[in-house]
């Protein structure tokens, strides 16, 4: 009994605890300031949300140009840098594919795969490193920003439907 | 004899050091020369409700890094996705937007919380739950949506379950597998069951029980072929279990607040995710699904190989009697057939004249002979398989599945080969002495 009662206080001081953090957040942000604090890297990073698909890639690398701000900001190792690179120009192919093309659907799937076994072989989530997969979601989440480009990767997602792939072997990075 | 072996012996121990030393650089020449790994265990991941193929590629990775690319037992263990799309996924993205980004104006178009959105948490989310009280509201809105979502979509699965035959690629991926005597380990977790037992059921129509091993993780389905683990706080499938039957729960796993977070660094509120709750280290199903993994993968038994593995291999099944035939011309002209089954490159090692196939050619692991260029890729009803759909898959050691085409044959044709299924490309890298594959 005495074990409930302090497990309900416990509940109850931590629920009020993460409410007043609400309140009092909510008290000193204004609509600007959140916006402001919003696009920083650390939180939301500022993405480009145009109505254009492919978005803007001006030095024509494969990687639309706010991604990889967002990466050059985050990823200071070469490697790893390189490794988030290669996800972000693999989900951008999937995003264009024709999904009506299985072939090209495909090679878009290989080179996902490819990209995700290079950022599990550059990550290895210790020394306050980002765990692997949490790398390879983030980059998944910021390339599919807008409801156009959230759709096509769906779209194209639902093209592989009943089809199978393997894990590549060796040294998958570019 | 022991005499004379006496008198020679420093002479002989040279030689047989030489002999050695040479069978030793043969071996290795060899091994260098052999582009293929032998079968052994397929690790064959079946995913979980509204996973992406980036997401599946994440689930596999983890159980690499947890399983190795060995066995204890010294089999090598290739890891494997058989994928499944959620029906509907994309129709969430219309409830999240009019829940969720219409409603807290800051963040309007802002779809990349999409994806924490439907678990109900991450990085991003907490940013903006901690800054903006009411978007915490909408937030929880919109998790009892996605959670009312899938359990409406699992439970219309589980009424009208998927079938062999709409799944022609896994099926056929299966046949290879099977072909080529590698055991079977299938994972399953959440709406993948539904997938993996199909599979399963299939699979042992083909070989022996106990070459094929069914580890269910969060089943979204009664019917069980093998151990299983289930979180008791796992929210999709009570929902389930509410409108029906689900199986028992195994494991406790303390409530949201007192969890930590898993291999992704993210906590799931709903209980289910595979990262998140299920092969999370700080949970006690992490240690089940480890023992199950481990035990299945002692205890399965290698089944008897009818083909070889290849560096890619073509393989045609067909549904019901008559023959039909794999036809493959390799790029220097060699025209493998039933009637010529050894190529320049290749082999045709399976040859099926009565019903169902299959029929099996493999390119040859050896990177001496192995030539590059275009492989032609062609059936021909032979006879009796007049309307008949015909199912070819190639597949790599290092990429998988590359391609499953099917066709319904037309009129016998005899030798006279019909139907150009595919171009396969194989080229090499001279920098990196690597070959690499590609259809057309």
């Amino acid at each position: 009994m005495k074990n409930h009662i302090f497990i309900a206080l416990f509940i109850i001081t931590i629920t009020g605890c993460s409410e007043s953090n609400h309140t009092s957040a909510d008290e000193k942000t204004t609509p600007e300031a959140l916006t402001v604090s919003l696009n920083k890297p650390s939180a939301i990073p500022n993405l480009d949300r145009s109505n254009y698909l492919a978005g803007i890639d001006m030095d024509s690398n494969g990687v639309r140009d706010d991604i990889q701000i967002f990466i050059d900001a985050s990823y200071s190792d070469a490697s790893q840098h390189a490794a988030a690179t290669q996800s972000a120009k693999a989900l951008q192919k999937a995003i264009l594919v024709d999904t009506s093309n299985i072939i090209a659907v495909k090679e878009a799937n290989k080179m996902i795969s490819e990209a995700d076994h290079c950022i599990y072989s550059q990550f290895d989530g210790t020394n306050n490193s980002k765990p692997p997969a949490q790398v390879s979601q983030e980059i998944e989440s910021l390339m599919t920003n807008t409801k156009a480009r959230l759709l096509a990767y769906l779209a194209f997602s639902k093209a592989l439907n009943g089809t199978s792939w393997t894990t590549p072997e060796g040294d998958t990075c570019e | 004899m022991n005499k004379t072996f006496k008198k020679n012996t420093p002479y002989i121990s040279t030689v047989l050091l030489l002999l050695s030393a040479l069978a030793s650089i043969s071996a290795h020449a060899q091994e260098e020369d052999n582009i293929c790994r032998t079968p052994g265990v397929a690790l064959v991941y079946f995913n979980g409700v509204n996973t992406t193929p980036s997401g599946a590629n994440r689930a596999k990775e983890e159980l690499k890094r947890i399983y190795g690319e060995q066995s204890e037992s010294g089999d090598t263990i290739r890891y494997e996705i058989l994928y499944n799309y959620s029906d509907g996924f994309e129709d969430f993205v219309e409830t999240f937007e009019q829940r969720f980004l219409e409603q807290e104006e800051l963040l309007a178009g802002r779809f990349e919380l999409f994806f924490e959105a439907i678990k109900g948490n991450g990085p991003w989310l907490s940013t903006i739950t901690e800054t903006i009280s009411s978007a915490a509201g909408i937030l929880d809105g919109i998790l009892d949506l996605s959670q009312a979502a899938i359990v409406q979509r699992l439970t219309a699965q589980l009424g009208n379950p998927p079938t062999a035959v709409n799944y022609a690629e896994h099926k056929s991926r299966i046949d290879s597998w099977i072909l080529e005597g590698y055991k079977l380990l299938f994972v399953a977790h959440s709406q993948g069951n539904l997938f993996a037992n199909v599979s399963y059921n299939y699979a042992k129509t083909k070989t022996s029980e106990e070459s094929i091993k069914i580890v269910h993780v969060a089943p979204a389905s009664p019917e069980l072929n093998g151990e299983h683990t289930l979180a008791a706080r796992d929210l999709v499938i009570n929902g389930l279990r509410l409108g029906g039957s689900a199986p028992e729960m195994t494991n406790y796993i303390p409530g949201y607040l007192f969890r930590q977070e898993g291999v992704n660094g993210q906590k799931d509120v709903l209980g289910h995710g595979f990262l998140e709750i299920y092969i999370n280290p700080n949970l006690s199903t992490a240690a089940r699904i480890k023992g199950h993994v481990d035990s299945a993968l002692a205890s399965l038994i290698t089944p008897p190989a009818e083909a070889s593995t290849g560096f890619f291999t073509a393989t045609l099944t067909w549904n019901g009697p008559g023959d039909v035939d794999l036809h493959v011309f390799e790029p220097r002209d060699s025209h493998v057939y039933h009637r010529a089954v050894s190529g320049a490159s290749g082999f045709l090692d399976i040859n099926n004249t009565e019903a169902n196939g299959p029929e099996h050619y493999y390119a040859t692991c050896d990177a001496n002979t192995l030539q590059t260029g275009t492989y032609q890729i062609h059936i021909a009803n032979y006879d009796a398989a007049d309307g008949k759909t015909a199912t070819v898959q190639i597949a790599s050691l290092n990429d998988g599945v590359i391609g499953t085409k099917s066709v319904v044959l037309g009129k016998s044709t005899g030798d006279n080969p019909g139907y150009l299924i595919f171009n396969v490309e194989v080229t090499k890298n001279e920098d990196t002495n690597k070959f690499s594959i590609s259809i057309n």
